[in-house]
């Protein structure tokens, strides 16, 4: 399977968006003094302040193949509590900083030698050049996953992104319709694990109210083992409904459905999860 | 002597007389609802006169007569009357108080004036803000470009926009609706946008806090979606499971293998013991 360069989607994204953008506001300096800005709300937009966020989440999740023996009847249902805190902030020209730290770990409810524990640093540069237009990012993320049993590492990588999302407010700014393309590079120790990935993904938002938020999605992963001959298709379809109980406050409840389909075969399986999370904002 | 009715013409009595209820029943109705509405047009207090509950640098206020403009300046406690306009000068800024209660806060280089009966705010140069408390009746905003009916609002006027941060306004003659977090702007092209606008920048503008906190803007109820803003899913937690159970080098490690048919066709039983050295499943 072959993917465009990240380059030449995030060029054309760029000039898509760039006739999607639309100039609402012609207001004076002395306008904007009296009244503020006023304009059509970016609907992509996270916000204008610099802001912490900590994130509590367990999700359960079932998966068809625990024992990777390619034998699908060998389910399993895993509990995947996390804790993320983050950090955002605006920067000048439209560019945005984003650092999120993650600790989760697998529960298995039978195959309990398997649990896990792993680490991730997720830093992200945002940039988007005008309101509406795509946003284009790059990333880095270290992580680290240690077996609960025997306290080994289980693998460890550094993998560096570069992505492109766009998303199209309609009904008046309460339904974003989205779509957006990454590039991921993953170098690994062991090295066996080192691969790339592209991702696509497409979705909806909806507002149903001015305190619930609900998404649907589907995502595409493709991975690329480069010292191995192996190559993975997930497909990832999820839907999530978010409320706001306070100003700072807000819950979530997901639902996602993974088919990883694997060119080896003991690779290949499917999982159904559900997830609840909290997210403090500040 | 009693007089009666020939049984053959009861239905037709009874009928005309059912029509006769039914109209008269309609009738009473129009008539009352025209009665409440006459006496709550009469509640309605009209915009004869303003206070001027506060002033910064140059405002005047006066009348046309004969073709030529006549102000004189305006100081705290002055009666503005309907027949005067308000002017102000570079920042320069008022703020009126009328009799119902309702405020409009006047920016720099505006040219505004109100109308009695119809209780029209009409804005022909520059800013304004403007709180009409609910239940005490209708009015009419005023703009170069855009006529709006409103009832128990609060919101932010210029030459072609009116943001609506509390209550709702009817724009005329069209009826389209513009509920609070929205604007309608009229477009170069003569369009009409109604957008949402940020809930986060609705407080900005001098006027907000000229002579204290804008009345009838209940910042909660509208800020609470400052930071609840559509956005596109994380898929990242979704990789744990991959990561930790599913890549080359834990397949290798946990010695997951797919045995080896003993006579070419059917898979053999798992490895017991499994050998001291795993072979690589790729």
């Amino acid at each position: 399977m072959r993917f465009l360069p990240p380059f030449a989607l995030l060029v054309l994204c760029a000039l898509v968006g760039a006739q999607a953008g639309e100039m609402s506001s012609n207001q004076s300096a002395k306008e904007i003094e009296d009244i503020g800005v006023i304009e059509e709300m970016d609907a992509n937009a996270l916000g204008g302040k610099p802001s912490f966020r900590s994130n509590v989440q367990i999700r359960s999740e079932f998966s068809t193949n625990a024992k990777q023996t390619g034998n699908h009847g060998s389910g399993d249902l895993i509990f995947f509590p996390q804790i993320e805190v983050g950090f955002n902030t605006p920067l000048r020209h439209n560019f945005a900083f984003d650092i999120a730290a993650k600790v989760e770990s697998g529960i298995y409810t039978q195959e309990q030698d398997r649990g896990f524990i792993g680490y991730s640093i997720i830093s992200t540069l945002d940039w988007r050049p005008k309101i509406n237009w795509p946003r284009i990012y790059v990333g880095a993320e270290p992580y680290r996953y240690d077996s609960f049993d025997t306290g080994e590492r289980i693998t460890q990588a550094v993998g560096l992104t570069a992505g492109t999302d766009w998303g199209y407010g309609f009904n008046k700014g309460y339904s974003l319709v989205f779509a957006g393309y990454s590039f991921t590079n993953y170098f690994s120790d062991p090295t066996s694990d080192s691969r790339t990935q592209n991702r696509a993904i497409v979705g909806l938002t909806h507002q149903f109210s001015s305190k619930m938020v609900g998404t649907v999605f589907y995502q595409f992963t493709y991975s690329d083992f480069e010292n191995v001959d192996r190559r993975d298709y997930r497909h990832l379809l999820g839907a999530n409904l978010t409320y706001q109980f306070t100003q700072k406050v807000f819950g979530s409840v997901s639902s996602t459905f993974a088919d990883n389909d694997s060119s080896a075969d003991f690779a290949s399986f499917q999982a159904f999860s559900l997830s609840l999370g909290v997210t403090v904002q500040f | 002597m009693t007089e009666s009715t020939p049984p053959g013409n009861l239905p037709a009595v009874n009928r005309f007389g059912r029509l006769e209820s039914s109209t008269q029943l309609v009738t009473l109705l129009v008539t009352v609802a025209l009665l409440l509405t006459v006496a709550l047009a009469g509640a309605a207090v009209p915009f004869t006169r303003a206070t001027v509950t506060r002033t910064q640098n140059k405002v005047a206020y006066g009348q046309i007569t004969g073709g030529k403009g006549k102000t004189r300046p305006a100081n705290q406690g002055d009666i503005v009357g309907a027949s005067n306009y308000v002017l102000t000068e570079s920042e320069s800024r008022a703020e009126l108080q009328y009799d119902d209660g309702s405020v409009v806060r006047i920016g720099q280089n505006t040219i505004f004036s109100f109308e009695a009966d119809s209780r029209t705010l009409s804005l022909k140069e520059g800013t304004f803000t403007f709180f009409v408390p609910r239940g005490q009746g209708a009015g009419t905003i005023k703009t170069a470009s855009l006529t709006a009916a409103i009832t128990g609002t609060t919101g932010k006027v210029s030459r072609d926009t009116i943001a609506v941060l509390a209550g709702e306004v009817t724009l005329i003659p069209s009826g389209r609706k513009v509920g609070a977090g929205e604007f309608a702007r009229m477009m170069p092209d003569g369009r009409i946008l109604i957008a949402r606008f940020d809930p986060a920048r609705a407080i900005d503008g001098a006027l907000m806090a000229f002579n204290g906190p804008m009345p009838g803007f209940d910042e909660l109820r509208l800020l609470p979606g400052r930071r609840f803003q559509l956005a596109m899913p994380d898929t990242s937690d979704f990789d744990a499971l991959q990561r930790a159970q599913n890549l080359p080098a834990t397949l290798q490690r946990t010695r997951i293998l797919i045995p080896r048919p003993p006579n070419g066709n059917q898979p053999g039983p798992m490895p017991n013991p499994p050998d001291p050295v795993p072979p690589n499943p790729y």
